[in-house]
């Protein structure tokens, strides 16, 4: 073979391994090389490197690399790099913030410096987060702390309300607000033209009561008395103290004789009921006056109504006192103003 | 047999402060290694090719499970036991452990070690020569998860790889 013929033939391998690497598609080895194992194992390695580094340019890094040597080590190397830098990325997506990456220069740096600015923002998100929740709760507790001292106040202005219109001994309406609540009740009746009644009550002999027994005994027997009215009057009835051993009942859209009849049944009642004192048993009577008469609105003031009404009944009260006690009296104006009572 | 001599213990190794003040608890890593390779050679002679690898695979399983009592049996979780290893692996020059995939449900791993102690810049001889390594990582993992697992080097450093590259799987 001629020096130009050797030539040649190095020219033309030269070329096939040129073309192996330039070229999208790789050439064949040359029928007539085929039989050279060196030559089968450089295409094949050449081939393998291509599969590789195209695999990996598209980022699939699982191809084998299945030739050794300085090339392949090297490729193994980055491809050992490559795949751990892809498992340390899914633990600190997994919230590993310890995992640094080593031996690829600036990449690494750069991965290793967003974990760690990754971690500081997250404990920072995770700080604010609970601050908020501390802040969240602390609100909570001050609102509450705000209704219960809310309801206290509200509560404590019910009680406030209830005490200004109650008679404490008895629980019943004291008589400024029984006055009050008889005037509405008698513009209520002027202007529908309805019924209303009074009944004025004095327990009989109280004095000796209270003389006989003592303050404590004569509270006990003004209790039961409350107690009698409370239990036996409509939800409609309006029953108050009046004052000393006096007692009220203003009873809308009942006459005269609705209010006699419910008057004497608490005057049977309370002579029937007991006191238990401190020594022995305390019975009473009560006498009743009774008073529908109501003068016409016309020039009068409420009050003055009120003050006529009640007089009425304080007159039949009068009437049955003086007639000898426990009975029920009712105001009879048949005759004038001045008035005759009926029993 | 009954009467063991050379059972394995730490505290054959003895205390390493005490015995070399000056020297200190490193050596050259040749040295290390002409011990290995000695061992291999007389072994080889004396039980053939294949017994010495299975002598070097079970001495690396039997290091392995007890560095793992040693050093990580209180770790409960995978990857902090995977942490503790690569930083024990480093600080005791063993290599430099990294994973590359890990499925713990499957019993499958891809690991890999550089710089390996056994290995790194050895000649190319054409064969993986990491038995020792083998065993030790199987060791490490059988303590860990109380299967049994099959190791295998698929590329080393005698290989031309440059990198030791270890498949475990646990054995079903
Ligand atoms: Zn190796």
């Amino acid at each position: 073979m001629s020096l130009a013929e050797e030539f040649a033939i190095v020219d033309e391998l030269s070329k096939l391994v040129l073309d192996m690497l330039m070229l999208s598609k790789p050439p064949d080895v040359p029928e007539r090389f085929a039989s050279i194992d060196s030559l089968q194992t450089l295409h094949a390695n050449l081939l393998s490197l291509r599969d590789f580094l195209s695999a990996a340019a598209n980022g699939d890094l699982s191809p084998n690399i299945n030739f050794k040597g300085y090339i392949g080590g090297t490729l193994k190397m980055l491809q050992a790099n490559l795949r751990h830098m892809t498992w340390q990325t899914k633990m600190v997506a997994a919230g590993d913030f310890t995992q640094r990456i080593e031996f690829m220069g600036d990449f690494a740096n750069s991965f290793n410096a967003m974990v760690i600015q990754l971690d500081l923002t997250l404990k920072e998100v995770m700080r604010k987060d609970a601050e908020l929740k501390k802040t969240n709760t602390e609100l909570l507790r001050e609102i509450t702390i705000r209704r219960q001292a809310e309801a206290a106040l509200l509560e404590s202005e019910e009680a406030f309300k209830t005490m200004a219109i109650t008679d404490s001994l008895t629980g019943l309406y004291n008589r400024r607000h029984f006055n009050h609540r008889a005037e509405t009740e008698i513009s209520r009746a002027l202007r529908h033209k309805r019924p209303l009644s009074v009944i004025m009550l004095d327990i009989d002999f109280f004095k000796r009561v209270n003389d006989t027994y003592g303050h404590h005994s004569g509270d006990l027997v003004l209790q039961m008395v409350a107690n009698i009215l409370k239990e036996s009057l409509r939800s409609s009835d309006i029953p108050a103290r009046y004052g000393g051993e006096e007692f009220i009942i203003l009873l809308p859209d009942a006459t005269a004789v609705n209010a006699a009849t419910i008057a004497e049944t608490l005057r049977k009642r309370i002579e029937t009921a007991t006191v238990k004192g401190e020594k022995c048993t305390i019975k009473i009577t009560s006498s009743f006056g009774v008073n529908d008469h109501l003068a016409k609105a016309s020039s009068k003031s409420t009050e003055k109504i009120l003050s006529e009404f009640i007089d009425k009944a304080d007159q039949a009260l009068y009437l049955a006192k003086k007639s000898g006690r426990n009975k029920v009296t009712v105001y009879n104006n048949t005759k004038g103003d001045g008035g005759s009572l009926l029993v | 047999m009954t009467d063991r001599r050379y059972k394995f213990s730490w505290d054959l190794l003895g205390d390493i402060a005490l015995g070399r003040p000056n020297l200190g608890a490193s050596t050259s890593l040749e040295v290390y290694r002409l011990m290995q390779f000695t061992f291999r050679d007389v072994m080889e002679q004396h039980l053939g090719t294949e017994k010495t690898n299975q002598i070097f695979y079970e001495a690396g399983k039997l290091a392995g499970t007890e560095l793992y009592k040693k050093a990580f049996s209180a770790i409960k979780d995978f990857h902090e036991f995977i942490k503790s290893l690569q930083k024990t692996f480093r600080d005791m020059g063993i290599g430099i452990v990294r994973v590359e995939e890990a499925d713990l449900e499957k019993g499958s791993f891809v690991l890999t070690v550089s710089e390996d102690l056994d290995c790194s810049g050895l000649p190319e001889l054409g064969y993986e020569i990491c038995t020792y390594d083998e065993g030790f990582i199987a060791g490490l993992l059988e303590s860990f998860t109380g299967n049994p697992f099959e190791v295998k080097e698929i590329d080393c450093w005698c290989t031309g790889d440059r990198t030791c590259r270890f498949t475990a799987e646990a054995i079903k």
